[in-house]
């Protein structure tokens, strides 16, 4: 068993930054995407700059509860209008793996690249395809989970949007100082109350992992939205580095 | 062999509601294709499931829609064998990894059309327990008292062809002792409509390999594995090899190196040499970028080997058609007989590979099953047979 990953580095980006206009995507294949999309490929190169990670080369695993959600529901209304006609375009732009083609594309990444969902255990899920791909023989892992605000007249939470993308790792590399360990359903522990923008996305427990690995707080950190402090749901523990 | 047994299977789509009944049509050259279960926007061939999908029991009936009685009722067949992989292995150590492209979708499409008539979505519509992906599991999980790590994969049309890669993963990881995975996928009118504005739908029953192949039928079904670290099963999952394209959102790479690489990683996962495949069951959707690029693929690394295209019968299940294809490659090499390639005939000249048009004898150790996605998403699954 792979019981633990270090981590390399992390990248994130919440809505209230505003909108992307990602580099990582050429203008022509930038203006056919999604908030969500861009989003993506926004923190991708946010941790390629931090890390050197080469998008071109690491493995992917992209995770989001709802994926695009707000070009599906474009879709539904294009049924709805004239002849029901839908465009193209947004329909192979709906799919759950929309923003894994675009890096891939992007960067001429044409390795190991999934995107999942779980509801309100996705950041958990992600992070358990990660450690199976490192113990499989891969030496390096891109998480990235992402998260759209719902669009109405969906009934659902309000949340705005938010996307975070971590680099992982089989063995340390200097400037390395934090370990992940293996996912596992425990006691979650206390946990700083998440801000109200980001309460409710099914996948701010990435959001929040993010932060604490920022400030280099070791310890458990609750995977699975929703669940409060003393109830037993998917955490990750923080540990330091043994050799810095 | 090594690799990991599949101790049991169970499908249910446009051929039959039972193992039996599907593996009996399917060898017997009889398509399940027709019409769909509701009125289409413009004329459609699709394999629908025709049978009736038992109601939920109530207490899964909060999770109520088609997608919900589809899983249910692709996972009649395989309960007892998963009720015994949980009593062995402990309930929190058999994952749940199901593939699906549509979820929920066509109960979405339905509350949607109620709020454009009456201005609010329907208060029995909630978007976690119908809508999203996570549901599939939900239901899985719900029928199966399974407390393992559940999750879907959805990347199109290669989702239930990746399971199978989590399935080793996991198992390798050591984090399971086995792993329930699947496909599920409902017919919808995001689907056929979205098809049909990328110009590559057949009104017409499909022709995979054809030279008079003119697009896809989409199809409806669902089919689940049980991968266990150890147990007796005629047929493992050997490797599996997953890949992108970088090339088109839509359009495979016209030289098939990615679904090349698919293969050829999968093989060496395996330990099996490009000569020791006996046959393949293709992606094969019927249109003519796909085929002509699959061919080259499998041609480049396997030579004439036999290839099956199965979405003649069933139509593209999309979510659902890697786990399908892998059940119907194990039905072929349990059986030592290929199924014909139903709607091939005539086969397009030069492709390079040995398109099997009626059913052939053919004794199978190694196979491999290709699903190829939008995102240019490549999944090869080898299977292997007793040696």
């Amino acid at each position: 068993m792979t019981e633990r990953l270090c981590v390399h580095g992390a990248a994130w980006w919440t809505e209230e930054e505003g909108d992307l206009r990602p580099a990582l995507l050429p203008p022509r294949l930038r203006r056919r995407t999604s908030p969500l999309t861009r989003a993506v490929a926004e923190v991708v190169a946010r941790l390629q700059a931090q890390t050197g990670v080469d998008p071109a080369k690491v493995p992917m695993i992209h995770a989001s509860a709802m994926g695009e959600i707000g070009t599906t529901l474009g879709l539904l209304a294009m049924m709805q209008e004239g002849n029901g006609a839908v465009s193209p375009t947004r329909f192979h732009n709906s799919v759950h793996n929309t923003a894994a083609g675009y890096v891939s594309i992007a960067t001429g990444n044409r390795g190991f690249s999934t995107a999942l969902a779980a509801g309100s255990q996705t950041p958990a899920m992600a992070l358990v395809e990660a450690f199976s791909v490192i113990h499989a023989g891969a030496t390096e892992v891109m998480v990235i989970v992402a998260e759209e605000t719902l669009p109405a007249p969906l009934l659902g939470p309000a949340y705005e949007s938010l996307a975070v993308a971590l680099h992982l790792g089989a063995a340390e590399r200097g400037g390395d100082h934090l370990h992940l360990s293996t996912p596992r359903i425990r006691s979650v522990p206390d946990v700083p109350a998440l801000p109200p923008t980001l309460a409710k996305n099914p996948c701010a427990p990435a959001w929040a992992l993010s932060q604490a690995l920022e400030i280099r707080r070791v310890g458990n950190v609750s995977l699975e939205a929703g669940k409060r402090s003393g109830e037993r749901g998917w955490c990750v523990e923080i540990a330091e580095a043994e050799c810095v | 062999m090594a690799g990991y047994p599949i101790t049991a299977f169970s499908v249910v789509n446009g051929l039959g509601s039972t193992a039996r009944e599907v593996e009996s049509k399917l060898f017997a050259g009889i398509s399940g294709l027709g019409q769909p279960p509701f009125e289409p926007p413009f004329p459609v061939t699709c394999g629908a499931v025709t049978s009736d999908l038992p109601d939920l029991p109530s207490r899964l009936r909060s999770l109520d829609t088609r997608q919900a009685r589809l899983v249910a009722a692709s996972l009649q067949e395989i309960l007892p064998a998963v009720i015994r992989a949980r009593s062995r292995w402990g309930g929190d150590r058999v994952a749940i990894v199901v593939g699906t492209s549509t979820g929920g979708i066509a109960a979405t499409e339905s509350a949607y059309r109620t709020y454009c008539a009456t201005g609010s979505m329907p208060s029995s519509f909630d978007l976690n327990r119908h809508h999203s992906m996570q549901a599939s599991v939900d239901v899985v999980r719900a029928c199966t008292e399974l407390h393992g790590p559940g999750y879907v994969v959805s990347t199109a049309c290669s989702s239930s062809g990746k399971i199978l890669g989590s399935a080793r993963r996991l198992l390798g990881l050591g984090i399971v002792d086995a792993a329930l995975v699947g496909g599920v996928d409902t017919l919808c009118e995001m689907t056929i409509r979205g098809f049909h504005s990328l110009e590559v739908l057949s009104s017409d029953p499909c022709r995979p390999f054809s030279s008079q192949r003119a697009g896809i039928n989409l199809g409806e079904g669902g089919a689940f594995l049980l991968v266990e670290r150890e147990g007796d099963g005629p047929v493992s999952v050997l490797g599996v090899g997953e890949t992108s394209d970088a090339h088109h959102m839509t359009a495979p790479h016209p030289a098939g190196i990615g679904a090349c690489d698919a293969m050829r990683l999968a093989l060496a996962e395996a330990h099996v040499e490009p000569a020791q495949v006996d046959h393949v069951n293709a992606h094969a959707t019927g249109t003519r970028l796909n085929d002509r690029a699959e061919a080259r693929a499998i041609g480049d690394l396997l030579g004439a080997v036999p290839v099956v295209g199965t979405k003649g019968y069933t139509g593209h299940l999309l979510g659902a058609a890697g786990a399908t294809e892998a059940v119907f490659t194990m039905m072929a090499i349990t059986r030592g007989e290929i199924p014909g390639s139903l709607g091939a005939d005539p086969v397009e000249p030069d492709l390079g590979i040995d398109v099997v048009v009626t059913p052939r004898e053919l004794k199978t150790r190694v196979a491999i099953s290709n699903s190829f996605a939008f995102g240019g998403s490549n999944v090869a699954v080898v299977l292997g047979g007793p040696s």
